[in-house]
């Protein structure tokens, strides 16, 4: 978020509720909707790092009417986070690290069905389907919203396709696990 | 190896077994039907020459009187001749009937025109007689059987020691007398007096190309009764030959000619069906050139093994295809003719590479990029054919098959061409049937218009005249007198009609028939040869009479392929006749035959007439053959198509299942399909058919002297039943070749690849 | 209670290809109430596609029974089921599902017309189904000439026009590239809407998540179904995001 709200001032200052406008219209198409309380906590540590600075407006010591722009400094650090290569996606494959848990913990803990763990993780994943798809009706597409959400669709449909190996493969993955009947 | 060839081995080897068994085979037909048929036509001659050669080269047999005949052996013309030699006629037991015979001694072997002896040796006792080779063959007469001959001398039965081949006249059935060869002491018991026996000389000429001038010269001689050319009788003896063997190769470029619209089928289906890996190909590089190479290539490969398969059936049939000269002259060994190998060849190569280049330049053609994307095959105004047959209204299944047929019109065309070519065939081998039965059936069309004959050798003329007259049994009667006669240079035969033959019934064509005397009914065969037409008036010498005649009319005959001529026996005084001509009021000629015997006397000779029914049903049955052969290959082509264009679709067959089609529709469509293929050939092969077969008949009519216009075209009812029946055959062949697919459940249907 | 719509019960079959043989369905059961929407999903070879061909009568089971709309279904014949799909039975395959020898609307009006229906009402119809799938331009068109999502949206129309008991779909987005793949499941969304009973097949995770139940296959046999029409106790997808630099 912090190289977000960095590109937000560089557009011009503003203060804490404008940048937040601007984030929500953004990204409140795909339903991500941030706290204004996070946008001053950002803001905040932006300034401490000597990246952001504000202009008080009138109005006295009251942060909502703090103005926030862009140091030369902040300007250095979008500079250099540009030519960093972005973060290639993580992958965070809870289902897998249950099943291998399920599998170890088994002597403490019987009766874990491997099974249902992945069965159950599939329906998640479709509800939060319908529910994207159901979103993705109300936003235009070739919006950033529209992107966000075709990311997450398609990252959902590859989850859905990887419990499909999963599933195909467990006995020989988990040979200890027992089938449900 | 080059790249073509590659291509085209690599294509024989995808290649269904049976579908390249198919092209081979028909190919082989086609070449068999060719081979043979000029092999018939071509073979007859060279074994008839050889044995005039062995003979001493009779170039001209003439009879007369014994001492008119030695003084003519000195004539400027003869290079050689044999001996004059006595003969008496008689008739002969055989078969069911009995037959006219002359009955002669033979001359030395060395002689001119000696008879060649075939089997057994010759006759050294008067009991003995060596037999016409031709009739015995026929007849199934062996060596040591005994035969009854009734000559002058009464009822003689001999034993049978040999059979031997003459070629003074023709051979039998075509031709009587037959030929027996007795010793002297023989002929004595037979003709015991001499007014009883005739001569004849054969003689050898110096220029054998000038027999016929010869031969008019000598016939207006004193002392002369006849006299005939050599070239006369081997057109007799190979009639039969030339006709058979033409049709024979008539009917080979039917099969070829539906062998084409075959192979153009097949091979366009195939070509779709690799449409890939032609594309492919030419992404990798091939030309458009290597690519139609390889295509032919492969399909001449193996039009190729066919046609020389085809030769060889050809040859080894051939053989025992001879229709007339095999019962005389034995089979002639088998002739292998490197040239009809190359005419087999090449025929068959050209059809097949006209058949396959067309639809090879279109696959070469279509874009590569077009058929690698899976883009379905551009077919004609798809949207324009499915409008119009949407208008018609029709049951779903009709319009489906209706509509996969129309989809793909090269295809369809090809195949509907194929089986007209079939219904033609069919036609052609009607129509020939039914004249061939006209010619059976109606006598006057062979210019015999009679039942009965009664010889008139050895009878009182005017005694049976008014025997005959007074009969109830008998509608009518006329007399014959041939005699060998000349008109300018040129021999041919002449006969004085007694009698009242305007009431016999000769087919009279044109003009009227002969009624009195100056005028002459003549054959159409004489017409041509001597460029005459009805109303030409001709000067002639029947015998040493002349005659000077109007021609009023022309009639159908074959004998001496129509080169005859009928006058009024009045013109020639003092000649008795060769024989009565009776025809029934109603009954069989067997039944005349046998009221005239007992009416006339054990002293008259009586023949019924006979039918040709062998010759003739040997004949028909070639005939059906062939057709029946054509029809065969039409119908598995269409089968084939049908099947293939199904396979194709099978895919469809599933949707329309899985909508709702049941298993009936599914047979119906592509009986529907096959209907309205059939519908399509019987329309096109059928007013082909007609037209061919009065061309073929007329010139079939026209080369046996009957001259044009006999044709009897087959029944109408046929001919309205074949459009239907093509459509049920289409429809049948349709349903039959969809069985399978048919009962496939639609699961696999749809999931066809 | 209602009798279901479409109930399969212990249904086998096994395909016998010379020495190999293949069980592509094991043992498997499934219920289908009137207004359903069924996905069956799974990877490839799991029978999901054996199993829908059942259900539509197109194949018989080696055992077990099928009913439909109270009749039984596999102890008919080819033709018997063929009659009966008439009536209850639409059908949309992947590909290739149109007649290319017949125009756009003589393929829709088809099933009217093997129903018997007049020819006059059979084109009325399918013009109007045709119109309410954004085709009807098309009416008059060969198959070929049109697009594979306008293909697809044809035969979407042929499977509804003679408003069948249930439409079955196999891979109907399959071969579509994504924008006409959206198109045809607002389609059966909508269908679905007014009351038209799905059962479709399906690799596509997104068409499945769009259907109210989930039946996954494995191996010939069905491993879970789940019902996605539940209460929104759960978190929504937004949890998914992370924006987080």
């Amino acid at each position: 978020m912090k190289y977000v709200v960095l590109g937000l001032l560089a557009a011009g200052p503003a203060h804490g509720y404008e940048v937040r406008r601007r984030y929500d219209e953004l990204f409140a198409g795909a339903g991500v909707e941030v706290n204004v309380g996070q946008i001053y906590v950002t803001l905040g540590r932006l300034e401490k790092d000597g990246l952001v600075t504000h202009t008080p407006a009138s109005g006295g010591d009251r942060r909502d009417r703090k103005v926030y722009r862009l140091t030369d400094t902040g300007t250095k650090a979008l500079r250099e986070w540009f030519a960093e290569r972005p973060d290639t996606p993580i992958v965070k494959p809870d289902v897998l690290l249950r099943l291998v848990t399920a599998r170890l913990a088994a002597s403490v803990i019987p009766g874990i069905d491997a099974r249902a763990i992945i069965a159950d993780h599939r329906q998640q994943c479709y509800e939060a389907l319908r529910d994207l798809d159901r979103q993705a009706g109300q936003t235009p597409p070739g919006s950033v919203s529209g992107l966000l959400l075709q990311a997450t669709a398609l990252h959902l449909q590859a989850e859905l396709r990887w419990l499909e190996a999963c599933e195909q493969q467990l006995t020989q993955i988990l040979p200890e696990t027992e089938p449900q009947p | 190896m080059s790249a073509t060839l590659r291509l085209a081995l690599s294509g024989l080897r995808g290649r269904s077994k049976v579908a390249a068994g198919a092209t081979a085979l028909v190919a082989a037909l086609a070449a068999a039907a060719v081979v043979a048929g000029l092999s018939v036509q071509s073979q007859g001659g060279p074994q008839v020459d050889e044995i005039y050669r062995d003979s001493g080269r009779p170039d001209l047999v003439v009879y007369g009187e014994p001492g008119a005949l030695e003084g003519l052996r000195g004539d400027a013309a003869f290079a050689a001749t044999g001996p004059v030699t006595a003969y008496t006629t008689g008739e002969v037991e055989l078969g069911d009937g009995s037959v006219e015979a002359r009955v002669a001694t033979p001359p030395p072997a060395s002689a001119v025109g000696a008879p060649q002896l075939r089997t057994g040796r010759w006759a050294s006792a008067a009991g003995e007689v060596v037999f016409d080779r031709a009739a015995a063959v026929e007849a199934g007469v062996r060596d040591g059987d005994r035969v009854r001959i009734n000559a002058a001398g009464g009822l003689v039965t001999l034993t049978v020691v040999g059979t031997a081949v003459d070629l003074t006249d023709c051979f039998y059935p075509d031709c009587d007398p037959i030929r027996l060869f007795v010793d002297p002491a023989g002929l004595r018991a037979l003709a015991p007096d001499v007014a009883d026996q005739h001569s004849m000389l054969i003689a050898r000429l110096a220029d054998p190309d000038a027999a016929d001038a010869a031969a008019a010269r000598l016939g207006g001689s004193a002392g002369v009764e006849g006299v005939q050319p050599w070239p006369d009788t081997r057109d007799d003896i190979l009639t039969r030959e030339l006709i058979f063997g033409a049709s024979l190769a008539a009917f080979g470029i039917f099969v070829l000619l539906a062998a084409a619209f075959v192979v153009a089928g097949t091979a366009a289906a195939r070509l779709l069906a690799r449409r890939r890996e032609i594309a492919m190909l030419q992404a990798v590089g091939y030309t458009n050139r290597q690519i139609i190479g390889g295509l032919l290539a492969e399909t001449l490969i193996l039009g190729l093994a066919g046609a020389v398969l085809g030769w060889l059936a050809g040859t080894l049939l051939a053989p025992f295809l001879q229709v007339g000269l095999s019962a005389a002259m034995g089979r002639t060994g088998l002739r292998v003719s490197v040239v009809s190998l190359l005419i087999a060849v090449a025929f068959v190569g050209v059809i097949l590479t006209a058949a396959t280049v067309l639809p090879a330049r279109r696959a070469a053609r279509q874009p590569v990029t077009d058929v690698l994307r899976d883009a379905p095959p551009r077919s004609a105004a798809p949207a324009r054919v499915a409008r119009l047959l949407d208008r018609l209204r029709l049951a779903p299944a009709t319009r489906f098959g209706i509509g996969t047929v129309l989809a793909r019109p090269a295809r369809s065309a090809l195949t509907a061409a194929a089986l007209a070519i079939a219904v033609a065939a069919v036609v052609v081998a009607a129509g020939f049937l039914t004249t061939m039965d006209r010619f059976v059936t109606e006598p006057a069309s062979a210019g015999d218009p009679y039942d009965a004959a009664v010889a008139g050798d050895g009878t009182d003329g005017a005694r049976t005249a008014a025997a005959l007259s007074s009969m109830p049994e008998v509608a009518g009667w006329y007399t014959q007198t041939d005699r060998r006669a000349t008109l300018g240079e040129e021999t041919f035969l002449a006969r004085a009609v007694g009698g009242d033959p305007a009431q016999a019934g000769f087919l009279v064509r044109e003009g009227q028939p002969l009624r009195a005397a100056g005028e002459a009914l003549v054959g159409y065969g004489f017409l041509k040869r001597f460029g005459l037409g009805v109303g030409d008036t001709v000067d002639i010498r029947a015998g040493d009479t002349p005659l000077a005649l109007k021609i009023v009319g022309w009639y159908s005959e074959t004998e001496d392929t129509g080169e005859v001529l009928m006058y009024r026996a009045e013109m020639l005084p003092g000649a008795t006749p060769d024989a009565f001509l009776v025809s029934a009021r109603s009954g069989t000629p067997a039944a005349l035959a046998t009221a005239l015997r007992e009416r006339l006397g054990p002293a008259a000779t009586v023949h019924p007439i006979e039918a040709d029914s062998d010759e003739l049903t040997l004949f028909t049955y070639s005939m059906l053959v062939m057709a029946g052969l054509v029809l065969v290959v039409s119908l598995a082509n269409l089968a084939a198509a049908l099947l293939s264009g199904a396979r194709e679709r099978a895919r469809v067959l599933g949707v329309l299942r899985t909508v709702g089609f049941t298993v009936r529709q599914t047979l119906a469509q592509s009986a529907s399909g096959g209907a309205v293929l059939g519908v399509a050939a019987g329309i096109v092969g059928l007013p082909v058919g007609l037209v061919l077969f009065q061309v073929l008949s007329d010139q079939m009519t026209i080369g046996i002297g009957a001259g044009p216009g006999l044709s009897r075209s087959p029944s109408w009812v046929l001919l309205v039943l074949t459009v239907p029946a093509a459509a049920l055959i289409g429809a049948l062949a349709g349903a039959a070749v969809t069985r399978r697919l048919a009962g496939t459940p639609a699961s696999t249907l749809v999931r066809w690849e | 209670m209602t009798q279901p719509l479409l109930r399969a019960s212990a249904l086998v079959r096994t395909y016998r290809g010379g020495a190999r043989e293949h069980a592509a369905l094991r043992d498997v059961s499934l219920t289908v109430a009137a207004g359903d929407w069924v996905a069956i999903t799974g990877p490839s070879g799991c029978g999901k596609s054996t199993l829908l061909h059942l259900l539509g009568g197109l194949d018989r089971p080696d055992s077990g029974e099928v009913w439909l709309a109270g009749t039984r279904l596999d102890d008919r014949d080819e033709s018997g089921r063929a009659l009966l799909r008439r009536r209850h039975v639409g059908f949309v395959f992947q590909f290739l599902n149109l007649v290319p020898t017949m125009t756009v609307i003589g393929n829709v009006e088809l099933p009217l017309v093997l129903q018997g229906v007049a020819r006059r009402e059979a084109r009325a119809r399918s013009l109007e189904v045709l119109e309410e799938l954004g085709v009807g331009d098309a009416a008059d068109a060969a198959p070929a000439e049109l697009s594979g999502g306008q293909q697809q949206r044809v035969a979407l129309a042929r499977a509804v026009v003679h408003r069948p008991d249930v439409l079955l779909a196999d891979e109907p987005t399959g071969a579509l590239d994504s924008a006409s793949a959206d198109v045809v499941l607002d389609l059966l969304r909508r269908r679905h809407d007014s009351g038209q009973s799905i059962v479709l097949v399906t690799h596509d995770h997104r068409v499945a998540a769009a259907a109210d139940r989930v039946v996954t296959m494995l191996d010939g046999e069905i491993v879970d179904e789940r019902d996605l029409t539940g209460a929104k106790d759960r978190p929504t997808y937004a949890n998914l995001i992370n924006l987080e630099g």
